[in-house]
């Protein structure tokens, strides 16, 4: 069918009065001889008679059929004759004759058919195209697709008789007229015709299969869309709708090939199915393309398909309007969805509106051009005919702009995502840049901490230091002062006794002296030597017992000074002068004893040196306290006699922070191991031989430095090289205390 | 004659004494009476007599029972007149001791040992009186 392009063309676009297109009317006119060839060939269409039933002999040419009855054959099942109807099997016979311009020219002839039959050309057999019989359930009908039967070479103006022997196929009754147009149609054609036909029907077929395939990727396209985002449902309908389309195209394009005509006709009818669904899933996918509510309007449309298919398939005399209106219904829901969409400002609804427009304006033109300048529609460019020009875009546009959306949409989701995930990616590094921040902080805090806690660990192991310094000065200073007070206590019980020793050698030595001056001179003369001898040795030992008695009742009195109440008055008081003195006055006292004695004294004293409040007398015997050790010191160890060893006793007084003073005493004596360092400040305690020290001048030193002027006194020391006795002392004594704990 | 009492728990006190001032005593110029405590000392001046005799009370401090200084405000509260003298004779040489001593009314203050010497140079001028 030649016309088959054009008519889906229309179907698809909705135009209605391109209808007229569909099939030729058959007009009457008798030719009996043929004289002319016309453009499109000769339809063979009067002329014909029939006879129902069956006689071999009915193909001969010589057979009289004047008695047959007139009858165009070409005309659809309904319009035939009722005993045409009624006959199963009959003969059609077609008498002709060439005209001269026809004469030695080749013809063919080409049988388009809803039936079985077999071609007789004077007599003898053509072709047979299915199985003609007079038993319907037998009939087998086939469609020849006008092949071209090359007609025998005739002499000129020799009457020639075409016969056909058809058989109907009873179902064809039930259908369309717009599926089974005819019964049996014959053309006569010459070569021209012949090539032109084969060529637009070429052309046809080509469009189908291109139109076919690009509705098939289309489908696949989609098909594909949907497999990876399932979330777009539109894709799943727009891809179902192309795969239909598609099925269309391709039942179309292969519709002649099919010559079992009873699959043929299926084939037909499934074509205007498929592309009617076709319509009703693309509606479906601009539902989901634009997120429209399903409503009762799309309900309708598929009742509306159903009722529509049924009538085109069954409908008499109904042609292929149901189908029509059909698709003008879905083609304004498609338009209302795409304009509802554009009114709600999706703006990418106009690429949509855009394949209308021009699928539109292409078959306007088409129409236009089909009413009033048909021939035009059969120019060629570059040998396509300009109907196929016109109606392949307007096919594709439409469906292409759906898909372009698609894509767009599916690609503009894309685009959302890589733009997202680098906002995530970008988020991220933030999030990882600012935690990586977080924790250089921490870890400084952490540093900072730690730094904070070792210089506070620090500064309370000073602390500790100092106080367990502090509370070892304590302890030394509480055994000092018990000590002390006990000292004081024995002084005092000691006393007494020592009052009767004194006193009563004493009075014993008067009393001696009164028995010698006395009684003794009465003795008789030998007698009295023994007896004065006797006097004057008890005399010379309770004199012994005087002396021992009143070192005793020093050494005493050296112990009271400890427990003496009342301090003498402080004064401010400069210390360099003050030790100056006192370490030349124990200088010139040891000088005294001893006139081989020398020492170098040196003086380091500090100018600066503020005047400290101090009791001078009491400073200055604990100054002569310590040069006396110093001097008694160096002189120990000039006596073992050392090479190249000078005696010196060297004095510093110093000012130091906190308003405190510090007076050193150092010589290079003989010096003292640790035993005897710790024990020089206890009372008693003396390293000189018996008699000549105390054991009281330091540890009274140490009560007048301490308690009586709230001082300290260290001792450094190294056993045959030097010792170094520090006295510090407040400048104000009051305060001082304090300030020694400050950390 | 002048008589002086000695008040002190060493009994000691009264042979040393006796010895030291035997030449007095023979001569005739002091003579002693003795008490080794505070109660025995107030014990004897509260008979007239007694009393009257003594001159002077020479007492140390640190006794059991009344102290030397307690003894001092008794006699200088109780027998007010004639007011004896009191000397206070101590082996505690300290000044609180002294002030205390001198407070209460104590005419001089010694330290042990005692310095006889000294002692005999102080009475002196009590005898000739």
């Amino acid at each position: 069918m030649p016309c088959s392009l054009p008519q889906k063309a229309l179907l698809f676009l909705l135009l209605v009065w391109a209808g007229q297109l569909a099939v030729a009317q058959p007009a009457r006119q008798p030719a009996v001889t043929l004289q002319q060839m016309p453009d499109g060939g000769i339809e063979l269409e009067k002329g014909w008679t029939f006879h129902a039933g069956d006689n071999p002999d009915w193909a001969r040419p010589d057979l009289d059929d004047s008695q047959w009855q007139p009858l165009n054959p070409t005309v659809g099942l309904e319009q035939l004759p009722p005993q045409v109807k009624q006959a199963g099997i009959g003969w059609l016979r077609l008498r002709f004759r060439l005209g001269p311009a026809l004469q030695h020219r080749a013809l063919a002839l080409s049988i388009f058919q809803y039936a079985a039959s077999e071609v007789y050309l004077n007599g003898r057999l053509l072709r047979r195209y299915g199985t003609v019989s007079a038993n319907p359930a037998l009939v087998q009908p086939y469609w020849p697709d006008g092949e071209p039967i090359e007609l025998p070479a005739s002499s000129a103006g020799a009457e020639q008789v075409l016969a056909v022997r058809f058989a109907q196929w009873a179902p064809f009754r039930a259908f369309n007229s717009f599926f089974v147009p005819m019964l049996v149609e014959a053309h006569l054609t010459g070569l021209p015709q012949l090539v032109q036909n084969f060529e637009q029907e070429a052309t046809f077929k080509t469009s189908d299969m291109l139109l076919f395939g690009a509705f098939l990727l289309l489908s696949m396209l989609h098909f594909a869309y949907y497999y990876y985002n399932s979330t777009q449902n539109a894709n799943i309908y727009f891809a179902l709708y192309t795969l239909l389309t598609a099925c269309s195209f391709c039942f179309t394009g292969f519709l002649d090939e099919i010559h079992r005509l009873n699959l043929r006709i299926v084939a037909d009818i499934l074509s205007y199915v498929c592309i009617q669904t076709g319509g009703m899933l693309a509606v479906r996918a601009l539902y989901c393309l634009f997120n429209v509510r399903i409503s009762l309007i799309y309900y309708s449309l598929w009742v509306a398909n159903v009722v529509s298919l049924l009538l085109l398939t069954f409908g008499p005399q109904l042609s292929w309007y149901p189908t029509v209106i059909f698709m003008v219904l879905v083609t304004a829901e498609q338009l209302r969805l795409t304009l509802g969409a554009l009114r709600r400002t999706k703006r990418a609804a106009g690429i949509i509106a855009a394949g209308y427009g021009v699928a539109l304006s292409l078959l306007l033109v088409f129409a236009y051009m089909a009413r009033y300048h048909a021939k035009l529609l059969h120019v060629e460019f570059l040998s396509i005919p300009l109907h196929t020009l016109l109606t392949f875009p307007a096919f594709l546009s439409p469906v292409l702009a759906i898909s372009l959306f698609l894509t767009r949409r599916f690609a503009l989701n894309g685009r959302l995502l890589a733009i997202k995930l680098d906002q995530v990616r970008r988020l991220s590094s933030q999030t990882l840049a600012q935690q990586h921040e977080k924790q250089q902080l921490l870890a400084q805090q952490n540093e900072t901490l730690e730094r904070l806690v070792q210089q506070r660990t620090a500064a309370l192991q000073q602390t500790l230091d100092n106080l367990q310094n502090t509370q070892h000065q304590l302890i030394e200073r509480e055994k000092m002062a018990s000590l002390g007070e006990l000292t004081a206590g024995i002084a005092h019980e000691i006393q007494n006794p020592l009052n009767f020793v004194n006193n009563f050698a004493d009075v014993a030595v008067e009393l001696l002296t009164e028995l010698k001056e006395g009684p003794l001179l009465t003795l008789p003369e030998a007698e009295k030597k023994t007896a004065d001898d006797l006097v004057d040795e008890l005399t010379q030992d309770l004199d012994k017992i005087t002396y021992h008695g009143h070192r005793a009742d020093s050494i005493v009195k050296g112990m009271l000074e400890h427990s003496r109440a009342n301090p003498g008055q402080r004064q401010p008081t400069d210390l360099n002068r003050l030790a100056d003195e006192y370490m030349r006055l124990s200088y010139h006292g040891l000088r005294a004893k001893d006139k081989s004695f020398n020492a170098t004294l040196t003086t380091d004293f500090d100018n600066n040196l503020k005047p400290v409040e101090v009791v001078a007398q009491d400073m200055g015997r604990v100054l002569l306290n310590l040069f006396n050790n110093a001097f008694y010191a160096v002189q120990q160890r000039q006596k073992l006699g050392q090479d190249g060893y000078r005696p010196e006793v060297c004095v510093k007084t110093q000012q130091l922070p906190h308003g405190q003073v510090a007076i050193r005493v150092k010589d290079n004596g003989t010096g003292m191991t640790d035993a005897v360092r710790q024990r020089i400040f206890q009372p008693f305690f003396t390293t000189k031989p018996t008699g000549e020290g105390t054991g009281l001048g330091l540890s009274l030193s140490y009560d007048i430095v301490t308690k009586g002027h709230n001082g300290t006194i260290t001792v450094d020391s190294k056993p045959g090289e030097y010792t170094e006795f520090t006295i510090c002392l407040p400048v104000n004594g009051e305060n001082v205390q304090a300030l020694t704990y400050a950390v | 004659m002048m008589k002086i009492l000695v008040v002190d728990d060493e009994l000691d006190v009264k042979l040393l004494f006796e010895q030291r001032f035997r030449r007095e005593i023979r001569d005739g110029l002091l003579s002693f009476a003795f008490a080794f405590s505070g109660e025995e000392a107030l014990n004897y001046l509260s008979q007239e007599q007694h009393y009257s005799e003594v001159v002077l009370i020479l007492s140390d401090i640190n006794m059991p029972g009344m102290s030397g200084l307690e003894l001092l405000r008794n006699i200088k509260v109780e027998h007010p007149i004639p007011p004896p003298t009191v000397m206070i004779i101590t082996a505690y040489g300290d000044s609180e001791s002294y002030s205390k001593a001198m407070q209460l009314g104590a005419s001089d203050f010694l330290v042990k040992p005692i310095d006889f010497t000294l002692l005999k140079q102080k009475l002196m001028p009590l005898s000739n009186s």
